[in-house]
């Protein structure tokens, strides 16, 4: 039976409309996102590497060479099987990089435009013939299929459908760097379909023609040489060199490099691909031998290459050939449009882009979007020329293990690039050269003049049979050992560049590469507007916005390292888009670095965590437990329960914890990179303070602070390890930060209490004070009911007034210094000495009025202080209180009070009994008394102390056992300049 | 200390890769290569080879969880 060639030219176009229509709701985002990104749906794409070859020309092959054909998908399975050491690191470098093509990798790596450039043509020149043998099959299987020869016209016709469908796919979107994720589903559907279709094949050959396997069983025993001409040419030369072949082809050939790495959306995708995509191939090989035996059985004339197709129409349906052809359509179809989109990228980056680079007025994305159309024009139609002008007779394995050959030549600089540092791009061309002429001169020409294009001919088949090689492995062996030689020893005598070197690092490993320079450009803006130059203004826009976006950072960014990390961020999106060279050379011409600008610590320590947190999982041995050390260390500073901010040679803050941002409120995302001086007030002025004094500990620091006051205690060091960083040239600091507000609330309280307690033993003094007055007022207030004289009268209101007065002044001194204080810097005033003597004196003078001591208060009333009066009050009261307990009657105090060169000195001198020395080391301490229980709290002179380190001051003690105590203390002199702390 | 997974990943794959050589790529193949065998023994081969792929990848699931634990 024979089909119609409408019929089937409509079936195909129909499908393909349908494909386009799954890639078309798949972008719309109707299809849920976990069905797309599903690792099903990426391996099933990965079937792209099943073209016609797999699906008409494996029977052909399999009855040509046995099973020779299983190799094709033996080395797939071997590079899947590799793929932690193989394909993984790829997929991790151009994911990291936006690197879409194997030109892209291979310029990256060896910054060579030229490399990019050999690797393009390459490709190009190796995937016409494959291209070829797509189109071939199509028409071929038409001419299966309806017993006639189709017309010329419509392998042109098949082709511009392929462009316009390409086009459709792949370049339909402006950048070309976002995943195609319709694409992806409509590949994988297309997987389905030719997996199906090739399945239903072997089914209906086993059942439908040998009955079962019974059936199949019985065929064999009868024709024992079926199953013996496959197993012959297991293990030959060309057995291990088809494995070797088609191991390079699972990742080189374009679509798979494009499939595999640029549209993977998950890397964990590729775990369940590296099994999941050989029991694909496996599948799609199962039915091969079945239907190739039923060729056999029914003795077909067709080429054994199209049995696929002749068995389904030998038993009468129409549906089966149409279902077959479709599958068919599907391998074809697939190939050339991946193929081609892959190929179009490389050659507008790596050939148009640098030939003609557009200018920047016009929009550089509608350059590049018509730019990739044409191109997928231009390689349809080259690949449609290759099969218009070859001679049909080399079957369909041939034309595509000539591409195979053609790809592997790439080996050598893809283990170079991840394996071997030292591999230059002098090594990576010289080898490349060199294999590219010996795969023309012993593939490619050989071809031609045997489809009558060149006349001239050489011996090659004496030079095969003299090396014992067959015509495959001749190839194969002589191309890739001089591409592999040349490109080890040119490497080894070439001289590596910088840049090369920095880019080895990466690929080799994912070492850190540190800072080594300072954007020129300042900002964002500024980054913009350089770009603008030759990207076009928009462009530029987009690309700077964009790159802001993928870092979640603020366009008003202007610090060297988030500048450095947005250049960098630039550049790899560029990749995607104009070819790491291409992009390399832009960001390098308009993002300049100043090598002479110092880094930052702080920039260098960022830089060196992210790029540490981002490879982590590539770490091991001793770099990892040298990773976790580290960060336990940090953690440990981090956990400090004291604040801690440590600052670079520049005064630039490297850390900052987690303490220092509950007691300053300020964050480490706002803190680290900036210096002191930049942090908002008052921490600013008291760090960056505190940073360029000389002394180490600075104590009790007020500091107000979202309407509330509090204390802290600052002590630093210098940091002696500038051989941490090779780009730190001097020592840094470390600030610790220690929050004394709770226990300064906390002296305020007791002190109240102190104030209370010492109310409570001058209450009876008091009394006795106010009882006097209150006696007299009373006496008087009796004579004054017989007073009948005016003038007697007025004389006992005035002595009533004088009483009331000296009972009123008791009252106050008791209240003024019964009152709470605030105990701020803000409450010092200026204050003069005298009075704050006399008052303190008066209210001391009632408790011990008794003893007869005999007071001296030596104090010119124009000395004056900066004090809270009324904790300064406290203070001598407590001292005097002190030097009268001590004191026995009619002893002398004398209270001196004077000036040197800054310092106002008050000294408080008794006869007393003095300090037992064992005593004076603790006499600053809270509770530290030697009066008996009840008489005292142990907490007067440790308040002394604190207000008067308050106020700025200081405070010594000299005594000796029976001679006397002398209290001296030291306050700054406002006359001078007050330093703010001790 | 755990060693890195990856380390893991590397041998196992190199194991499998070498299995996969030895038996499809090396004298080993007369082996098998034998017109007695029955015709499907390369497929059986394969899905062999495919299942220790498949054995080490959900071991490796484990031990990656066992060291996200640690």
């Amino acid at each position: 039976m024979t089909l119609e060639l409408s019929t089937l030219f409509t079936a195909g176009f129909l499908y393909l409309v349908l494909l386009f229509l799954i890639a078309y709701i798949t972008d719309r985002g109707w299809i849920p996102e976990h069905w797309v990104s599903h690792p099903l749906v990426y391996t099933l794409s990965l079937g792209v590497y099943a073209t016609s070859w797999t699906y008409y020309g494996s029977v052909g092959f399999a009855n040509s060479s046995g099973y020779l054909f299983l190799t094709i998908y033996l080395g797939v399975t071997l590079a899947f099987a590799l793929s932690p050491v193989l394909l993984r690191p790829i997929l991790r470098l151009t994911k990291e990089y936006q690197l879409s093509s194997l030109a892209d990798l291979f310029a990256f790596r060896y910054r060579s435009q030229m490399a990019g450039v050999l690797v393009t043509l390459f490709m190009l020149i190796g995937a016409l013939p494959y291209i070829a043998l797509q189109i071939r099959a199509v028409t071929q299987s038409l001419q299966v299929l309806t017993q006639e020869a189709p017309p010329h016209i419509l392998a042109l016709g098949f082709c511009i459908t392929l462009t316009a469908f390409a086009i459709l796919f792949g370049a339909r979107h402006i950048s070309p760097r976002e995943k195609h994720r319709g694409l992806v589903m409509a590949i994988a559907f297309e997987s389905l379909v030719k997996l199906v279709a090739l399945l239903g094949v072997g089914f209906f050959a086993l059942f439908g023609i040998f009955s079962g396997p019974e059936g199949l069983n019985q065929w064999l025993t009868e024709n024992p040489e079926a199953i013996q001409k496959l197993y012959e040419p297991v293990g030959s030369s060309q057995w291990g060199t088809l494995i070797f072949l088609s191991f390079g082809a699972a990742f080189l050939l374009p679509r798979q490099f494009h499939m595999l790495f640029a549209e993977n959306l998950r890397e964990d995708n590729l775990r369940v691909a590296s099994w999941g995509f050989p029991v694909f191939l496996l599948l799609l090989n199962l039915p091969i031998p079945v239907i190739l035996w039923a060729g056999q059985y029914l003795e077909l004339s067709t080429d054994p290459d199209y049995f696929v197709l002749g068995i389904t129409l030998a038993q009468g349906h129409s549906w089966l050939p149409m279902i077959t052809f479709i599958g068919g359509i599907s391998a074809a179809s697939a190939m050339v449009i991946i193929t081609t989109l892959a190929l179009s990228s490389m050659c507008m980056n790596h050939l148009l882009l640098p030939a003609s680079y557009p200018d920047p007025r016009l929009n550089l994305y509608y350059w590049l979007l018509w730019g990739r159309r044409l191109l997928i024009g231009l390689i349809i139609l080259a690949g449609y020329s290759f099969y218009a002008f070859l001679e049909h007779r080399a079957g369909l394995a041939q034309l595509g293990l000539i591409s195979f050959v053609a790809v592997v030549q790439f080996l050598p600089g893809i283990v170079g690039l991840l394996y071997w540092r030292r591999a230059t791009r002098e090594g990576l061309i010289a080898g490349l050269l060199a294999g590219i002429s010996i795969w023309a001169f012993t593939l490619l020409l050989p071809m031609l003049q045997h489809s009558g294009f060149i006349e001239n001919s050489y011996p090659l088949a004496r030079w095969q049979e003299i090396a014992g090689l067959d015509h495959w492995s001749f190839a194969t062996f002589w191309s890739l050992s001089c591409n592999a030689l040349l490109f080890a020893l040119v490497s080894l005598f070439s001289r590596q560049r910088k840049e090369e070197q920095q880019t080895a690092d990466s690929c080799c490993s994912s070492i850190f590469v540190p800072l080594t320079g300072v954007v020129a450009a300042r900002s964002p803006d500024e980054f913009k507007k350089e770009l603008g130059a030759l990207l076009g203004e928009s462009t530029a826009r987009k690309e700077v916005d964009r790159a802001l976006n993928d870092l979640n950072m603020p366009p008003t960014e202007t610090r060297p390292t988030e500048l450095r990390r947005l250049r960098e961020r630039i550049e790899h999106n560029l990749y995607g888009l104009i070819g790491p060279q291409m992009s390399h050379l832009i960001i390098n011409r308009r993002l300049a670095l100043d090598p002479e600008a110092r880094t930052a610590l702080a920039d260098s320590m960022r830089y060196v965590e992210e790029r540490l947190a981002h490879s982590r999982s590539l770490l091991h041995g001793l770099t990892r437990e040298l990773d976790n050390l580290q960060r336990y260390q940090k953690q440990i500073l981090e956990d400090l329960p004291l604040g801690a901010c440590a600052l670079g040679q520049d005064g630039e803050i490297t850390i900052w914890n987690q303490v220092m941002e509950e007691y300053t409120g300020v964050t480490d995302q706002v803190t680290v990179g900036h210096p002191l001086q930049q942090l908002p007030k008052p921490w600013n002025d008291l760090l960056g303070g505190f940073a360029r004094a000389s002394d180490s500990h600075s104590y009790h620091l007020e500091v107000e602070y979202a309407g509330k006051t509090r204390w802290f205690n600052l002590h630093k060091a210098v940091i002696e390890a500038p051989q941490i960083t090779t780009t730190s040239e001097a020592p840094g600091m470390v600030i610790l930060m220690e929050d004394l507000t709770q226990l300064e609330n906390l002296e305020a309280e007791l002190a109240h209490s102190d104030r209370l307690a010492s109310i409570g033993r001058l209450a009876a003094g008091v009394a006795h004070e106010i009882g006097n007055p209150v006696t007299g007022i009373a006496s008087i207030a009796q004579n004054l009911k017989y007073e009948e004289e005016p003038a007697a009268i007025e004389q006992s209101a005035r002595d009533i007034l004088t009483q009331t007065k000296r009972i009123t002044s008791i009252v106050q001194s008791l209240m003024n210094f019964s009152r709470s204080s605030s105990g701020g810097q803000q409450s010092l005033q200026p204050v003069a000495l005298a009075s704050i003597l006399q008052d303190a004196l008066d209210l001391v003078r009632l408790v011990h009025k008794r003893k007869l001591l005999d007071y001296h208060i030596d104090c010119a009333p124009e000395l004056v202080v900066m004090a809270d009066r009324q904790r300064l009050a406290q203070v001598f009261v407590n001292l005097l209180n002190n030097a009268s307990d001590a004191s026995s009657p009619g002893d002398s105090i004398h209270i001196r009070a004077g000036r040197n060169a800054s310092q106002v000195i008050i000294e408080v001198i008794d006869q007393g009994t003095g300090i037992p020395e064992h005593f004076q080391q603790q006499l600053f301490e809270p509770f530290a008394t030697t009066k008996a229980t009840g008489k005292g709290t142990g907490l007067g002179l440790a308040l002394a102390r604190n207000i008067v380190l308050d106020h700025n001051g200081e405070i010594e003690i000299t005594s000796a056992p029976h001679a006397g105590t002398m209290v001296i203390i030291r306050l700054p002199d406002p006359g001078q300049s007050v330093p703010q702390s001790r | 200390m755990t060693r890195a997974p990856s380390n893991k990943n590397t041998d196992k794959s190199l194991v499998a890769a070498f299995v996969l050589v030895l038996i499809f790529a090396t004298p080993f193949t007369n082996l098998w290569a034998r017109s007695e065998w029955p015709w499907y023994l390369p497929y059986l081969l394969w899905l062999g080879m495919i299942l220790l792929l498949v054995l080490s990848r959900s071991r490796r699931n484990r031990s990656s969880g066992e060291n996200r634990k640690t």
